[in-house]
Order: structure tokens, then C-alpha cells, then sequence
């Protein structure tokens, strides 16, 4: 199996697109630092701005943690499109250029070679966050220094400096389960087709559907909004609340992992079972 | 001792589609064997049934007297191949692909092992090439460098000589001869290139639309077969006359301008040769049609 995996994590860390996500992630981190550096003068506008005119801010001035959480709160609709670059393409990528053949064709059990891969995703996506934790946070901690933060979920928290290392933490640690969803959604259309470009885009159409059904607000979708898992993908802010509602935030972990769970299976089913005959 | 591989009565659809409908074949130990058939015949099918690509309708098939659902991995790990085409990583050079290809199998050559690998198939020098940059030919050498980079009782090579210059097929011919004299390799040859299959195998099957033609020692099928004889003369009409006035006279299939098709036996070809010379009449060409072109096509003509 170590074997496996790592021809599997060879193969990732071969292909220009994981390069491509990961630039692209730094490059929108430094960015919005480069921002926020630029105009730090005005962070209590900005804050006003983001959180609404109800909300006075006194003597807090910008820091690396509140620049994190700023790139947390950005970077969550466009990340899902980063993961799905490289999951989308771990299986149909195979398809399309033969070489599934030349792997199947291998001793090792398809059951084997499905987990070499799916674990070699996984690390791909460790990857990211931990590009997030180490340029988001510690590098803006870095140029902006530590502070509080004041955050506006159910209700107004102001967290001090001493316990975000924590709660980042945390944070980082859900949003990794959120983008585990993405990435199994994009790894199970990947074993279900022969080209790479059709599962990174499907995953990508499916999370813009989900998010503006859940934006909806006429009755008749609130049921189907409280299944959706773009609605629960926020779940990481959680851990920015001083009482975090623990019912929900479970349901709200339950529902991904079912996802992640259901996602898996049918991937796992699919690429045990095809015939490869392309 | 049983086969080292046998498929028994194998059937596969593709929806309305039946790709194989009975086919049956039987390999012996250290022998090549030729795999034959027109396009859709169902030999990649078959194939790719052997090597579990995908799971045939019914049938067998046999590694060693065991059921290969039975021994899957023990079978896999004997079997080195190329199906279809050598599709490898393209971002990757020659020597890296071929590392990671013999871990799949878990192998750790080291480099000498590999170099070795790739000098045997004449890719000296070029180890360090990007899969991407590499001809057709290389590719295809490094297909076989990677079917032999884990030491495997059988080679299947799905049209090997796809690609390859005429001294590549030449050395092509040459390394499978010595897979199978020095390394004892068992090999199946699928092709489409008639005339090297005949070079160099020992028994061969020949299907069509997915049921076994025929099976054979290549000894019993080619040489045991009539073989077309093409003269060529510039008295194409004299000669023909003379022909129908001697004992040949019922082995004239036709006669075009200027040549003459008669069928006769590999025996009698060398008696025919010398009883046109002696018929007086120029003759500017004699030559026989290659044996297993014209078995294939009598037995796939429908």
C-alpha cells in the first residue's frame, strides 16, 4: 500500500495544475495582505462595511488575525474550484490518457489502487489548507502582528489574542472537512468519466446551484436548504463564536460527512466495478 | 504439467453488441503465440477480459490450472504487458515512468536495474527524456522495458510493432526471440503485422467476429496450408498454354497480364519451380505469397 501511495502522490505532485491551485491561493492571500497593508488606516471602515453600521468599533486596529479571518471569509467560494482542479482530474485524467489501462492492469487489488488515490487527494487538500494556516495566518501574523478580532456571527464576538491560535486551528481543521466534500464530489464524477475538464466543471456547476438554491428564500426550499451541502460548509466559523450552537454545528458536521461518506461509496463502487474498455 | 494459460469459451457484450462468443484458446509454457484477427474480431476484448480490464458475460480462464478470479494477484504479478498502446505519464522522463511502473509491483529497482531495463530495449542514453518528447518508437520500447521491469512469465504485447521503423520491428523481432530463448518467457503477440507474426511464433489462434477460426502450432497451420505461387512472365499466354498441357493444369487460380496465380503446397512449390523452367518461357519473377496473409484471409473472408 506504501508503495501505491506514493506513485499516487508522485503522480499529483507531477502534474502543473496542483502548482497552478497552490500559486493561485498564495497569490490571492498576498493580494488581499497587500490590501489590506495599503489601506490599513481605513480597517475600521472596512469592518463597518463587511458587518453593517450597528457595529462601532473602537481601538481595534488591524492585525494579522483579522486579516486571516478576512481571507478565510473570501477564499471560501473560490477554493471549491481549486480542489476540484486536481481531485476532478485524479481518475478521468488516467481515462483519458490511457494510463488507467497500465494501472489496472497492476497486481495490487482495485480496491487498493482506489485508496492509494483517494488518500493521495486528501493529502493534496492537507496541502491547501495548510497553505492557508502558514501564508494566511502566520504570515499575516508576521506583517500585521497579533490582535484581537471582533466577529459577526449569531452574534457579536470579540475573541482575544491569546486564544485564536486555537480557534484558527480548529477553523483550518473544518474547513478541511468542508473542502473534503468538493473534493470527493470532483474524485467520484472523475470515476465516472473519460475526459477531466467535464467533473471539474460539474463539481463547480453543482456548488454554484446549491449555493443559489440555498440563497433562495420561498418556503418550498427550506427543506431541501437544509440539506444542501454548500450550507453547511461554513461550519468552520463556528469556531469564531464564544457559544457556538453545538446542535447545530454537529448537524451541520453530520450532514458533510454523510456527504463525504455517500460521495466515497459511489466513487469507490464505480471504480471497482467499470470496465475499462476505452 | 496444464497450460500456463487457457481461456475457455469466453462471452462478452457490449449492450446488443457481442463482442466474444465463445472464444477459446490454449497457451503453453515458452512458447510465442500469435494472436490473430481483423479489427473488432474481439482480440483486445479478449485481452483485456485475461488481464481483468473488464469481467467477461461468462467463460474461464485458467493460470496454471487456477481460475484467475481465484489468483488474481499471483496472475497479475506474472504478467508483464502492453495493451493497446504504451500510454505512461507524460510529464514524467523514461526512467521515473519505469520506476514507478515496476513499484506498482512492488519493486524497488535501483537505478542500474532500470538503465539495464532501458538498454535493453535500446533506450540507452535517453533515461532522462520526457515520456511527451519521446517518438512513437520509444514509447513503444519503453512499453516493453516496463512489461519486463518486474521479471514476468508472460509478455502480452498488443501490437508491439506499432510505430517501429523496419529496424526497430527487426530488433523487435530479435528481443522477443531472446524473451523467449534467454529469459524463458511465455509471449502473446497480438498483431495485425502478418508477416512478423510468422516469423516468430510457435502456435497461433486466429479468430473472428468473436469465436475462435482456427488454433495451431504454426508448424501444422503454415506449412500444412496451400500456398499461392505468383509468376511473373512477359509470355504470360504461352506459358499458361504449356501449364494447362502438364500436370499443373488443375493449380492455375487466375492469370492477369502478366502474371500467373497457382496454388500448390509448400512440398510441390520447389518440384513447380523447376518444371516452369523447364517449360522454356521467360520467366522474370516466382515467388510464394506470404503463408499466414493468405490462411487469414481464407478463413476471415465472410
Amino acid at each position: 500500500m506504501g508503495n501505491l501511495i506514493y506513485v499516487e502522490l508522485y503522480k499529483t505532485f507531477a502534474k502543473p495544475r496542483t502548482y497552478i491551485g497552490l500559486i493561485a491561493i498564495i497569490l490571492l492571500i498576498g493580494l488581499i495582505q497587500i490590501g489590506y497593508y495599503l489601506s490599513k488606516e481605513d480597517i475600521g471602515g472596512q469592518i463597518k462595511s463587511m458587518m453593517g453600521d450597528s457595529v462601532t468599533v473602537e481601538n481595534l486596529s488591524l492585525n494579522g488575525n483579522m486579516v486571516c479571518y478576512l481571507v478565510m471569509q473570501m477564499l471560501y467560494f473560490h477554493l471549491p474550484i481549486i480542489v476540484a482542479l486536481v481531485s476532478g482530474d485524479s481518475i478521468s485524467g488516467e481515462m483519458s490518457s490511457g494510463t488507467i489501462r497500465a494501472l489496472m492492469v497492476k497486481p495490487a487489488p482495485r480496491w487498493k489502487l482506489f485508496l492509494a488515490k483517494w488518500i493521495a487527494n486528501q493529502f493534496y487538500l492537507l496541502i491547501v489548507v495548510l497553505v492557508i494556516y502558514f501564508f494566511g495566518l502566520l504570515l499575516s501574523r508576521f506583517m500585521f502582528g497579533n490582535g484581537d478580532i471582533v466577529v459577526y456571527g449569531n452574534e457579536i464576538s470579540i475573541l482575544s489574542k491569546g486564544e485564536l491560535l486555537v480557534r484558527f486551528t480548529k477553523a483550518i481543521a473544518l474547513s478541511y472537512l468542508s473542502l473534503t466534500v468538493i473534493s470527493n464530489l470532483a474524485f467520484m464524477l472523475s470515476s465516472f468519466m473519460e475526459n477531466s475538464v467535464a467533473p471539474i466543471v460539474i463539481t463547480m456547476v453543482i456548488n454554484i446551484v446549491f449555493l443559489i438554491i440555498g440563497s433562495l428564500t420561498f418556503e418550498f426550499f427550506e427543506p431541501i436548504q437544509q440539506v444542501l451541502f454548500t450550507k453547511h460548509m461554513s461550519v468552520w466559523t463556528y469556531s469564531f463564536e464564544l457559544n457556538p450552537d453545538l446542535k447545530e454545528m454537529n448537524k451541520s458536521l453530520i450532514i458533510l460527512l454523510l456527504y463525504i461518506l455517500g460521495f466515497f461509496s459511489i466513487a469507490f463502487y464505480s471504480f471497482t466495478k467499470k470496465d475499462i474498455t476505452q | 504439467m496444464p497450460p500456463i494459460l487457457q481461456i475457455s469459451n469466453l462471452h462478452k457484450s457490449f449492450k446488443k453488441f457481442k463482442a466474444l462468443n465463445g472464444v477459446s484458446l490454449t497457451v503453453n509454457q515458452g512458447e510465442i503465440f500469435g494472436f490473430l484477427g481483423c479489427n473488432g474480431a474481439g482480440k483486445s476484448t479478449t485481452i483485456r477480459c485475461l488481464l481483468t480490464l473488464i469481467k467477461p458475460d461468462s467463460g474461464e480462464i485458467f493460470f496454471k490450472g487456477k481460475n484467475i478470479n481465484e489468483c488474481r494477484s499471483e496472475f497479475l504479478s506474472s504478467v508483464g504487458c502492453i495493451v493497446e498502446k504504451p500510454d505512461f505519464y507524460k510529464n514524467l522522463s523514461l526512467e521515473t515512468n519505469l520506476k514507478l511502473s515496476a513499484m506498482l509491483y512492488n519493486k524497488n529497482p535501483s537505478q542500474k536495474e532500470i538503465y539495464d531495463s532501458l538498454e535493453l530495449v535500446g533506450l540507452k542514453g535517453k533515461e532522462k527524456i520526457k515520456f511527451k518528447a519521446c517518438s512513437q518508437g520509444m514509447k513503444q520500447r519503453l512499453g516493453i522495458a516496463a512489461a519486463l521491469i518486474h521479471n514476468p512469465e508472460i509478455i502480452i504485447l498488443d501490437e508491439p510493432s506499432n510505430g517501429l521503423d523496419p529496424r526497430g520491428m527487426i530488433e523487435l523481432r530479435q528481443l522477443i526471440l531472446r524473451m523467449k530463448n534467454e529469459m524463458k518467457k511465455t509471449i502473446i503477440i497480438s498483431s495485425h503485422i502478418l508477416s512478423e507474426v510468422e516469423l516468430i511464433v510457435d502456435s497461433l489462434i486466429i479468430i473472428d467476429k468473436g469465436v475462435n477460426v482456427i488454433q495451431g502450432s504454426a508448424n501444422e497451420l503454415l506449412h500444412g496450408s496451400d500456398v499461392m505461387v505468383n509468376i511473373e512472365s512477359t509470355e504470360t499466354d504461352r506459358l499458361v498454354e504449356k501449364i494447362k498441357n502438364s500436370p499443373y493444369s488443375t493449380h492455375i487460380e487466375s492469370v492477369l497480364e502478366n502474371r500467373i496465380i497457382m496454388k500448390s503446397t509448400m512440398k510441390e512449390v520447389a518440384q513447380l519451380h523447376k518444371d516452369l523452367i523447364l517449360m522454356d518461357e521467360p520467366i522474370q519473377n516466382f515467388y510464394t505469397r506470404k503463408k499466414l496473409e493468405d490462411l487469414f484471409l481464407k478463413l476471415t473472408e465472410n
